[in-house]
């Protein structure tokens, strides 16, 4: 039975990246995919030439092509990085840690509530926050970077999510713009200081998990989903 | 999917009831296992059988295994314990949808 040469893998690898599939495991799948229908083509039509057998393969993707397997991976995924944050999450719920957690609601609150001027220290400590959370954003980037450039291969779907935060860091600003809302708008009673307390603790700690806590088990994460990974280092 | 939008609800269904007999299958062979069964009846596209697979492996009812096949690598998909569960659950689910429909679209004549 006529089979697909090496060359021919890694011209459908390079099919799928034109066809903005910008994920390792996605093309992986994929390409194996395409080279199974096109040796399946071969064995009734020998003769016939790779080209028109993928472009034949790839029309029965639909008219958004590979877009659809994309998105539905990107979501699978995004549901995997959201349970691992919940995990962490959960750890922070529990001794020893619930105390951490505790402090730092009742720090909040009692700056908002309890202290003049409490809310202009409060907006200093976040602010201090942000500044250590974003230079971490940025190393973080960083590092990306520079081990892309080292692979030929297009990044883990996992990986992305790992690096950039889940797409939190969008919000990175979000603890401060909450509180230059109260010294505005809103006035201040022990429902606020509460709501505030949790709101800033709950946000404080998404972004440490996933700019800590998550990067720092990177690894141990990514060979969890992806079993190749751990072929590799067998 | 298919020649029938009528089968759509029934694929995540189909692939855990493949599943359920082989240890594990990958995505092109569980697309020509269901032509082979349906006698090409039924074609699961690519379009949404991938999308099926993810959202089944991201439940937890599917895990994966890799494993190189001539030059490139294969993902395998295979039940897990709580698949297997589930499987039986929504082949019961299915046998209800037939027999109400097979009612309704039978009546059995009332007497009296």
């Amino acid at each position: 039975m006529k089979k697909v040469t090496s060359l021919q893998i890694e011209r459908l690898f390079q099919f799928t990246d034109q066809h903005f599939v910008d994920y390792y495991d996605v093309q992986l799948e994929l390409v194996d995919h395409l080279a199974n229908a096109i040796e399946e083509q071969w064995q009734e039509n020998p003769d016939k030439d790779f080209e028109t057998a993928l472009q034949e393969e790839f029309k029965k993707f639909g008219v958004f092509g590979f877009l659809e397997v994309v998105e539905a991976r990107q979501a699978a995924m995004q549901k995997r990085y959201h349970q691992l944050m919940w995990k962490e999450a959960k750890e922070f719920l529990k001794l020893p840690k619930v105390v951490i957690l505790a402090t730092a609601f009742l720090v909040s609150f009692t700056l908002i509530t309890q202290i003049t001027y409490g809310v202009y220290i409060l907006i200093g400590i976040l602010l201090c926050l942000v500044i250590l959370f974003s230079l971490r954003f940025y190393k973080n980037n960083k590092e990306i970077k520079r081990l892309r450039k080292q692979s030929k291969q297009k990044p883990y779907l996992l990986e992305t999510l790992l690096n950039h935060t889940g797409q939190f860091g969008a919000f990175l600003n979000l603890p401060i713009q909450l509180l230059v809302l109260i010294t505005k708008e809103v006035e201040i009673n022990i429902w606020i200081g509460i709501i505030y307390g949790l709101l800033l603790t709950g946000v404080t700690l998404v972004f440490y998990i996933t700019l800590f806590l998550l990067p720092r088990k990177r690894d141990e994460i990514l060979q969890e989903a992806y079993p190749e990974l751990k072929m590799q280092t067998l | 999917m298919s020649n029938s939008k009528l089968y759509k609800g029934s694929l995540s269904t189909i692939i855990l009831k493949l599943l359920s007999k082989e240890d594990k299958m990958y995505g092109y062979e569980i697309t020509q296992r269901v032509k082979e069964l349906t006698k090409g009846e039924l074609k699961i596209t690519e379009g949404a059988l991938y999308p099926a697979l993810h959202k089944l492996e991201a439940d937890g009812l599917l895990e994966v295994e890799m494993q190189k096949v001539d030059n490139r690598l294969r993902k395998y998909y295979k039940l897990t314990q709580k698949g297997t569960t589930e499987t039986v659950s929504k082949l019961e689910e299915l046998e209800r949808f037939m027999e109400t429909m097979n009612g309704l679209m039978n009546p059995k004549p009332s007497l009296g």
